[in-house]
């Protein structure tokens, strides 16, 4: 059985359809198909389920599309909101938020 | 594979019951020491049947949220953890109730307590799930803890003068 998981209807995601040049990339990258392939430009079909991981962002050459992507984990969250950092990032007991240890 | 071409289904990210089981023994060790500790603390305050309800309380988000996630109610973690939560405590609360032996007050405060505080923790580590999901938005946790972290907050606060004042008329043995 495929279940589609749907969380909350809020996200970042801002699509431009006048910057598209229709490559057909971000219908092809998002996992979650939130983009189709339109006519002329891609359409935003189901924003909704956006999960702001960012590869339509990353593989648009037109940079009609951008997403605040990051990691969508509480326990993250909270672990940076205890630590004073600002991004919270997955792994967190080197506490390196992105840096060194992470390479 | 032929085509060395990936299919549109192999592009798409699900979350099937497989891989929310795989996912469980993770769980259960991060949550080891806490429900341990949430055990000891129990046994400690109410006996044996209160650290068992504080331990399923959280095995309940550990274990059985993975599993029922898309079988719960509502789209939030933590409301969804609730549910479960309340569906977990309620053969505790049977229990007490055919067990039940001072008077009314006393019984509903005890229920207070159960049904307000156990849930909330296991909504608080249903919502650590989210990290381990694919559909999930960075926008919606934060959204979603700025909502019901206060809110878990309160209700266990609570549940927890309830329990504290049904001791307290128990030990005076008022009402």
């Amino acid at each position: 059985m495929m279940e589609t998981l749907t969380y909350l209807d809020v996200n970042s995601l801002v699509y431009d359809p006048d910057a598209c040049i229709n490559c057909g990339m971000c219908s092809m990258v998002c996992p979650h198909g939130a983009f189709e392939d339109g006519e002329s430009a891609a359409i935003l079909a189901h924003k909704e389920r956006c999960m702001e991981c960012g590869a339509c962002m990353v593989n648009c050459p037109g940079h009609a599309i951008y997403v605040d992507s990051g990691v969508g984990c509480a326990a993250a969250m909270i672990n940076a909101a205890l630590r004073g950092q600002k991004e919270a990032t997955c792994g967190g007991d080197c506490g390196c938020g992105g840096s060194s240890c992470c390479g | 594979m032929k085509t060395r071409k990936a299919t549109p289904d192999m592009r798409r990210v699900t979350f099937p019951i497989r891989d929310r089981a795989v996912l469980i023994p993770v769980e259960l060790v991060g949550t080891f020491l806490p429900t341990l500790g949430a055990g000891l603390a129990g046994w400690l305050l109410g006996g044996w049947w209160l650290a068992f309800a504080a331990m399923v309380s959280i095995l309940a988000g550990t274990l059985l949220f993975p599993l029922l996630l898309p079988w719960l109610p509502f789209r939030e973690f933590s409301l969804k953890g609730f549910v479960l939560g309340v569906l977990v405590m309620l053969p505790f609360a049977f229990w007490k109730i055919q067990t039940a032996s001072g008077s009314g007050v006393h019984l509903a405060l005890s229920l207070a307590a159960l049904l307000l505080v156990f849930p909330a923790v296991t909504a608080f580590v249903s919502l650590n799930f989210t990290g381990s999901t694919p559909f999930i938005s960075k926008s919606g946790v934060r959204l979603e803890m700025n909502r019901f972290i206060p809110l878990m907050a309160w209700l266990s606060g609570i549940g927890l003068v309830a329990a504290v004042v049904q001791r307290i008329l128990e030990l005076t043995g008022v009402a």
